[in-house]
C-alpha cells in the first residue's frame, strides 16, 4: 500500500499587507485505493494544501512524504511528472488545442504513446469525436472529464483535484465522482478531493477531513 | 520529445492565425531590411577591396617636420633667454630607402636625388625659374654695387673731412667699415643652369603617371640604363639636340665633363615647369656628385607601392619593427590614400549608412519582437503553468516558444528572400546615387574636385581634397565607384539566418524567464 504522509506542515504567504499563516501545522496521512475528501470554509487554506500535495508550490515547513520520501528529495518536477497529478477547478485545458491534443500533452510529459489518449478519454466518458473538438466547443461537463482525463494519463499514483464539480449539474457531478472513485479503488490510486460541498463530502466512498484554523481534522 | 515539442508549437502557430500573421509580417519586414542591408554591405567590402587591390597605396618616406617643430619648440622653452636653438634636418640615405623597400608587402619603390650641374657645349632654355634666378642674381650684384659706392662716397666725404678738420684743429670722422666686400656667396656660383634629377625609373618621375609629362620622343630609362638622359622638347629645340645624340654636363664642384647619351625627349604640360630639367637614372646622376657629396648621399621623393592599400599597416608594423629608431631619427612613414579615398568614398558612406540601419532595424527587431512575445506570454501564462505542473521543464517551455518563434521567423525570412534582392538593389542605388551628389554639390562649392561626402566629416581635415598626385605610380587621381553589384548569396542568407535566430532568442529569453522563475502556482494563481 503506498502512502503519502504529511506532517507538521506549515505555510505562510504575504496578502501584500501581512503575512497570512494558512496552514499551521497539518498533520494527515492518505492511502492508496483510497478517496479523500477535504472540506472546509473559503480561505482555509483547502486550496494551498492541495497545491503542496501536487508540488505546484514550495514546502516551507514540515513535510510531504511519499512512501517515506519527500517532495524535496525526490524534486518538485520530478514529482509533477511521476507522483501527483491535479486536476484545477477552472479545469485549465490549453484552449488552442482539441480534447484528445490536451491529453497528448500529458503523455507526452509521461513519455506515454499518444495513441493512449482516446483510451483515457473513454474511459471519462469523452467519444473519439468529441475528443477531436477544441476545448472551448465543449461543455463544462465534458471539459472537466477531460481535464480529469488529462490528469490521469501519466498514470500518477496521487490525483488531486480542486473543486471538481463546482460548476457542473448533480447527473454530470454524480458521474465525475464515479470517475474519482473508480480511480481510488479500481486503479488503487491516492484520490484527494478538494470541495465546500456536502455532497461530494457526503459521498459513500470519501474519507472527510475538516480544514479549520490551518490544521486538518477528521 | 523534440517531435512532441515542434508538434505543440506547429499547433500554437496554425491555431492562433491572426498573432502567427502579425509576427510573420514583422519578421518579414525585418528581414528584408537586414537582408538588404547585409547585402549592401558585403557589396560594399567587396567594392572596398577591389578598389584597393586596383590602387594599391603609396607609402612615402619623409622628414617629420612636426616632431622637429615641437623638439625646436621643446629647446627654446627649455634653454635660456638669448640661446640659440640648433638642430640638424633628418636626412634619408640611401641604405635606408633601399631597406625598407625589402619587403613582401612592396611591389615597386622609388627615390631620387636633385642636383644641379652646368650645360657644356649647349644654351639653356629661358624659363621662369631660371629668370626668377637670374632677377635675384641681379638684384643682389646691384645691392652690393650700390653699397660698396655708398661706402666709396663715405670714405672720401670723411678722407675730405679729416683733412679739412685736420687743419682747423678739429677732431677727425669716425672710420666706419660696411664690410660689404664679407664673405656672402653669390647664389648663382654654387648652383648650376641644368637641373638633374636621378631617379631609378622614368615611369616614376612626378606627372608621368597623370600624364603632364609625356615621351615626345625616344624613351624613358630605368635602373640599367647607362648614361641614358631624357631632356625636355624645348631644350632639345633650342639646341637641335635629337634623340641618340649627346648631353655633356660639366660639375658644379670641379667642372668635370660628363657625356650622357640623349635616350628620350619629354613634353610638359605643367605650368612654370623648368625645362632645364634632366632626368637620369640614380648612377648617372650621381656622375655629378663630389666625392664629398657621395659620401653622404641622401636621397628624398622615397615612394614604396604596396601591392594593396590594406597592407599599409603591416607594412609600417615591419618597417617599425626594421628601423625601430626611424621616428626618434625625424623621419615618418606615411599613406597616400587620396586615390583610394576618392574612389571607396560614396559607397564607403552607403556601407556606413547600410550597417547603421541594419542596426537600427536588428535593436527595432529585438524590441518589437520582445514586446509581442511578452504579451504573447503574459496571454498564455496559465498555459505555462498548467504544463509546468503536467511536470514539463522549464527547458522545454521555453524550447516550444523558440520553436514557434522559428517556424514563423524561417516562414518570414524564406519569403523575404524573395523580395529582399529588389529591396537590396533600390536601397543601394538610392543610397549611392544620394551620396555621389552629396559629393558632386561638395565639389561644386569649393570649386576643387573635392569629394569629402557631406554630413560625416568622413574626410574632414584633408584640406581641399583635391584628387592630387602623390609620387607618380599607384596613386593616379580615380574616378569615384558609382554602381555597386549588390547581390545577396549564400553568405548573406546565412548571416540573415543566424542574425535573424539571434534576435528571436534575445527577444524571447527576457519574457520567458521572468514568468517561468515563479513556482507553477503563482503563475496560475496571477493569472486568475
Amino acid at each position: 500500500m503506498n502512502k503519502l504522509i504529511i506532517k507538521n506542515l506549515k505555510h505562510t504567504y504575504s496578502d501584500g499587507q501581512a503575512d497570512v499563516h494558512v496552514l499551521k501545522g497539518v498533520n494527515a496521512t492518505f492511502e492508496s485505493g483510497k478517496m479523500y475528501a477535504i472540506v472546509g470554509e473559503s480561505g482555509s487554506g483547502k486550496t494551498t494544501l492541495l497545491s503542496l500535495i501536487a508540488a505546484l508550490d514550495n514546502v516551507q515547513s514540515g513535510d510531504i512524504k511519499y512512501n517515506d520520501q519527500s517532495i524535496k528529495e525526490i524534486g518538485e518536477q520530478k514529482f509533477r511528472l511521476k507522483y501527483s497529478n491535479i486536476v484545477f477547478q477552472s479545469f485549465n485545458l490549453i484552449k488552442y488545442m482539441t480534447a484528445r491534443e490536451n491529453v497528448e500533452v500529458a503523455l507526452d510529459f509521461a513519455g506515454k504513446p499518444r495513441t493512449e489518449a482516446e483510451q483515457v478519454l473513454k474511459s471519462v466518458g469523452i467519444s473519439k469525436e468529441e475528443g477531436g473538438r477544441l476545448v472551448q466547443k465543449l461543455s463544462g461537463g465534458q471539459q472537466q472529464r477531460v481535464a480529469i482525463a488529462r490528469a490521469i494519463a501519466s498514470d500518477t499514483p496521487i490525483v488531486v483535484a480542486d473543486e471538481p464539480t463546482g460548476n457542473l449539474d448533480e447527473d454530470t457531478e454524480a458521474k465525475i465522482l464515479g470517475i474519482f472513485h473508480d480511480l481510488a479503488t479500481k486503479k488503487k490510486k491516492i484520490v484527494i478531493l478538494v470541495t465546500h460541498s456536502k455532497k461530494v463530502a457526503g459521498h459513500a466512498h470519501a474519507i472527510v477531513y475538516k480544514m479549520r484554523g490551518g490544521v486538518l481534522a477528521k | 520529445m523534440f517531435k512532441n515539442m515542434l508538434k505543440r508549437s506547429w499547433l500554437s502557430t496554425i491555431r492562433k492565425p491572426s498573432r502567427t500573421i502579425i509576427l510573420i509580417l514583422i519578421l518579414f519586414v525585418m528581414a528584408n531590411m537586414l537582408l538588404a542591408t547585409i547585402a549592401i554591405k558585403n557589396s560594399v567590402n567587396s567594392s572596398m577591396q577591389y578598389a584597393k587591390d586596383k590602387i594599391g597605396g603609396v607609402v612615402y618616406l619623409s622628414t617629420d617636420i612636426d616632431k622637429i617643430r615641437a623638439q625646436a619648440e621643446a629647446q627654446i622653452e627649455e634653454g635660456s633667454e638669448g640661446e640659440p636653438v640648433s638642430f640638424t634636418m633628418p636626412t634619408i640615405s640611401e641604405e635606408l630607402a633601399k631597406g625598407l623597400a625589402d619587403s613582401t608587402y612592396i611591389k615597386d619603390y622609388t627615390y631620387s636625388l636633385s642636383t644641379t650641374a652646368n650645360a657644356s657645349g649647349f644654351t639653356v632654355v629661358e624659363t621662369s625659374e631660371n629668370q626668377r634666378e637670374r632677377q635675384f642674381a641681379d638684384a643682389f650684384k646691384n645691392a652690393r654695387d650700390q653699397m660698396n659706392s655708398a661706402e666709396e662716397e663715405y670714405n672720401t666725404a670723411r678722407d675730405s673731412f679729416n683733412r679739412s678738420n685736420a687743419n682747423s684743429g678739429g677732431g677727425g670722422m669716425p672710420s666706419f667699415n660696411f664690410n660689404l666686400n664679407m664673405d656672402i656667396g653669390d647664389p648663382t656660383l654654387t648652383r648650376g643652369d641644368t637641373t638633374v634629377q636621378g631617379i631609378n625609373s622614368f615611369d616614376f618621375v612626378s606627372g608621368v603617371e597623370d600624364g603632364s609629362i609625356t615621351i615626345f620622343d625616344g624613351t624613358g630609362f630605368n635602373e640599367t640604363t647607362e648614361n641614358g638622359a631624357v631632356i625636355s622638347k624645348e631644350l632639345a629645340d633650342a639646341n637641335s639636340l635629337s634623340v641618340g645624340g649627346e648631353l655633356k654636363l660639366k660639375t658644379t664642384a670641379d667642372e668635370t665633363e660628363q657625356t650622357y647619351t640623349i635616350i628620350g625627349i619629354y613634353q610638359a604640360t605643367t605650368e612654370n615647369f623648368n625645362y632645364n630639367t634632366v632626368y637620369t637614372n640614380i648612377t648617372g646622376a650621381k656622375k655629378l656628385l663630389s666625392a664629398e657629396q657621395l659620401a653622404d648621399l641622401n636621397v628624398e621623393n622615397v615612394h614604396y607601392y604596396l601591392n594593396s592599400a590594406g597592407e599599409k599597416a603591416a607594412f609600417l608594423a615591419e618597417a617599425a619593427g626594421k628601423y625601430p629608431t626611424l621616428s626618434d631619427d625625424g623621419l615618418k612613414l606615411d599613406i597616400d590614400d587620396s586615390s583610394y579615398q576618392t574612389m571607396v568614398g560614396p559607397i564607403e558612406n552607403v556601407g556606413s549608412f547600410a550597417n547603421t540601419i541594419m542596426w537600427v532595424v536588428m535593436v527595432a527587431a529585438v524590441v518589437i519582437i520582445t514586446l509581442i512575445v511578452a504579451i504573447n506570454i503574459k496571454d498564455r501564462r496559465y498555459e505555462m503553468g498548467v504544463l509546468l505542473s503536467l511536470g514539463a521543464r522549464r527547458t522545454n517551455i521555453l524550447g516550444q516558444i523558440f520553436l514557434e518563434l522559428v517556424i514563423v521567423g524561417t516562414i518570414g525570412f524564406f519569403t523575404s528572400l524573395g523580395t529582399s534582392q529588389i529591396l537590396a538593389e533600390k536601397m543601394g542605388d538610392d543610397l549611392l546615387q544620394q551620396q555621389i551628389a552629396s559629393s558632386q554639390e561638395t565639389t561644386n562649392a569649393s570649386g576643387t574636385t573635392t569629394l569629402a561626402p557631406t554630413g560625416r566629416g568622413m574626410n574632414a581635415g584633408r584640406g581641399t581634397g583635391t584628387v592630387m598626385m602623390m609620387g607618380g605610380q599607384g596613386s593616379a587621381a580615380q574616378e569615384p565607384i558609382e554602381e555597386i553589384d549588390v547581390r545577396a548569396g549564400t553568405t548573406e542568407y546565412t548571416t540573415l539566418f543566424g542574425a535573424g535566430y539571434l534576435i528571436l532568442i534575445i527577444a524571447m529569453v527576457l519574457p520567458s524567464i521572468n514568468i517561468l522563475r515563479y513556482q507553477p502556482k503563482t503563475i496560475l494563481t496571477s493569472k486568475e
